[in-house]
């Protein structure tokens, strides 16, 4: 299977990310070890350009890395077609034992490789490279996420056998007599009360913090109750995306289907069910990755403050607090995109009293 | 009562190696040290490899140095990440190139006003500060001419609008005059003493006499060799 050319997409595009990382880790070391703003040495002044190719490197690679889980799902979506048994990703990334595991290492991956850009842009948009350090030890401590996550890839790939047969989605993800099926426990609708209340805390969180900024003028530096209110909108985020992916698993996905015993998390992004995947996910997963990323980025707001006499006022902490007020306004955006994408099947059932 | 001058340019230790390490190694500068103050009016004089483009192109942040020091009014602007970089350079440095450097199939008017596109200045002004530059520099009547067909002598005065038209307070000149008959010379040197008049610090690279020896230049620095010699300060009054 490491010929098909889905595969071939994926282990090119790890070949590149290692060897991108792979010199930018070098960079890394070297701006731990020798890092001397005050210096005015060939040294110092090396390391600035430097950093700067550097960290477009690791950007292109995490970017690569981002969309590789895309293209995963893609990839064992194809894999259908050929491995006996299976009628879409479910299927084909069950075939073995790596499968499952490279989609959720590289799910949660994407948070990671997620945050080192927002360090980067947030980095950027200052004068005297505050982050630098950070992004260095950050890298470092995520090229060993990034190598699990392309050693699975690739067992996966490897260990892709077509003449087994496999279970495919109806049999996976639907609740048999003897409770053995993947999810069977959730029983779905009780989820629902929590997906609708968690979906609205987070609305009316996101909206009272998003209205006291703009009350106090967006430049101010968020008070104690702001950054308390943020880290709950993040936290909320934390249980809201879970409980989010498992209701879209166990409820949404059937109202999707118009089947009540298909419930599968890969077939909605099928075009028979016109992409409604890409939409429910796409929104979802960015929308999280904002909501998370405002309350943590705002821990870096003292290495600003720190620089902040040498740089010129467009350069200091309001770089955090705006980046801060657009994920919040982002996340919020594509919260209700979410809503719609992931509701209107289901809502349509109930309100045209069945399937239509 | 002797009046601290303020310092807008300060040099210290500059060195510039291109190609470091590799076969093809140049040290361009070494170890320069240079101060020039605000207001006042330097060439930068030396045959040519000397390293003169080089330490102008340092002063006006194109590059940084390889090592040392190199600030304008007191921050090391060179050093600045690019976005910043861009920003700093637009407001605070204005090019006059040798070549001029103009975009021929645009008329003189827009060469004049490229650089503000970038800043978002709404047309009208844009055309109300070229009008002013154009009227004072005399070349008016050729505003909306292409820049590919008016004569050497307005070309330059285009090029020197187009340095000022975003009000910077330092003007770096490379080599003005090289390609300038000797009228063209004083007209360009005229102009230049106009502008330090008005406050303008003005760094220029020549190697032509006519520039080092004009009387509104305030200071010759020798550059030999990668080196700054004896600053000679000039006292033609």
């Amino acid at each position: 299977m490491l010929l098909n050319t889905w595969s071939l997409a994926l282990s090119l595009g790890s070949l590149l990310v290692v060897f991108l990382l792979a010199v930018a880790a070098v960079s890394a070391v070297r701006v731990l070890r020798f890092w001397n703003p005050a210096s005015d040495d060939a040294r110092q002044i090396g390391l600035e350009s430097e950093i700067w190719l550097s960290s477009t490197l690791v950007a292109y690679a995490l970017g690569i890395q981002i969309i590789s889980l895309v293209l995963l799902v893609l990839a064992a979506d194809e894999f259908a077609g050929v491995i006996t048994g299976a009628m879409c990703a479910t299927g084909t990334l069950l075939a073995n034992d790596f499968g499952i595991p490279a989609l959720l290492l590289k799910m949660t991956g994407v948070f990671f490789y997620g945050f080192w850009l927002v360090l980067h842009r947030l980095d950027t948009r200052a004068e005297f490279y505050p982050l630098v350090r950070v992004k260095c030890w950050y890298l470092l401590g995520i090229i060993p996420l990034v190598g699990a996550d392309i050693v699975l890839q690739t067992l996966y790939l490897l260990n892709l056998q077509p003449d087994i047969i496999v279970s495919c989605c109806a049999v996976v993800f639907s609740a048999g007599s003897d409770g053995s099926q993947l999810l069977a426990e959730m029983a779905g609708n009780r989820l629902v009360p929590y997906f609708y209340g968690t979906m609205i805390l987070l609305a009316l969180l996101g909206g009272i913090v998003s209205r006291r900024r703009r009350r106090v003028g967006l430049e101010a530096e968020p008070d104690r109750a702001d950054r308390l209110l943020l880290a709950g909108y993040g936290l909320a985020w934390a249980f809201f995306l879970p409980l989010a992916l498992l209701t879209i698993i166990t409820v949404i996905s059937s109202y999707i289907y118009a089947m009540p015993f298909h419930n599968c998390p890969f077939c909605i992004l099928k075009p028979e069910y016109a992409y409604v995947g890409f939409a429910i996910y796409g929104t979802l997963l960015p929308a999280a990755f904002f909501a998370i990323s405002a309350p943590v980025v705002g821990l870096l707001r003292p290495r600003f403050r720190l620089n902040g006499a040498a740089a010129s006022p467009a350069a200091g902490e309001e770089v955090v607090t705006a980046y801060q007020h657009s994920a919040l306004r982002i996340s919020l955006f594509l919260l209700v995109l979410f809503a719609f994408f992931s509701s209107f099947h289901y809502w349509r059932y109930f309100i045209m009293g069945g399937e239509v | 009562m002797i009046m601290a001058k303020t310092m807008l340019i300060e040099l210290e230790q500059v060195n510039k190696i291109y190609n470091r390490g590799k076969a093809n190694e140049v040290r361009a500068l070494r170890d320069v040290d240079l101060r020039v103050a605000a207001g006042e009016m330097v060439c930068l004089k030396g045959p040519s490899g000397s390293g003169k483009s080089t330490l102008l192109a340092i002063i006006g942040c194109v590059f940084p140095p390889s090592s040392g020091r190199a600030a304008i009014a007191g921050r090391q602007l060179a050093r600045l990440p690019d976005r910043f970089l861009t920003i700093h350079r637009r407001e605070t440095i204005g090019f006059i190139f040798q070549r001029f450097n103009l975009l021929p199939a645009l008329s003189v008017r827009d060469n004049i006003t490229l650089p503000l596109l970038p800043l978002g200045v709404s047309p009208k002004e844009c055309r109300r500060r070229a009008r002013v530059l154009l009227e004072r520099l005399g070349i008016a009547h050729r505003e909306n001419f292409p820049a590919g067909r008016i004569s050497g002598g307005e070309l330059q005065r285009v090029a020197i609008a187009r340095a000022l038209i975003n009000n910077q307070p330092l003007v770096l000149a490379d080599e003005p005059t090289a390609h300038l008959d000797s009228r063209l010379s004083h007209e360009f040197m005229a102009i230049m003493a106009e502008l330090k008049a008005a406050g303008k610090t003005i760094i220029i690279t020549s190697h032509d006499p006519l520039v080092a020896e004009h009387p509104a230049i305030d200071r010759v620095v020798e550059v030999y060799d990668g080196r700054v010699g004896g600053s000679a300060s000039e006292d033609h009054a």
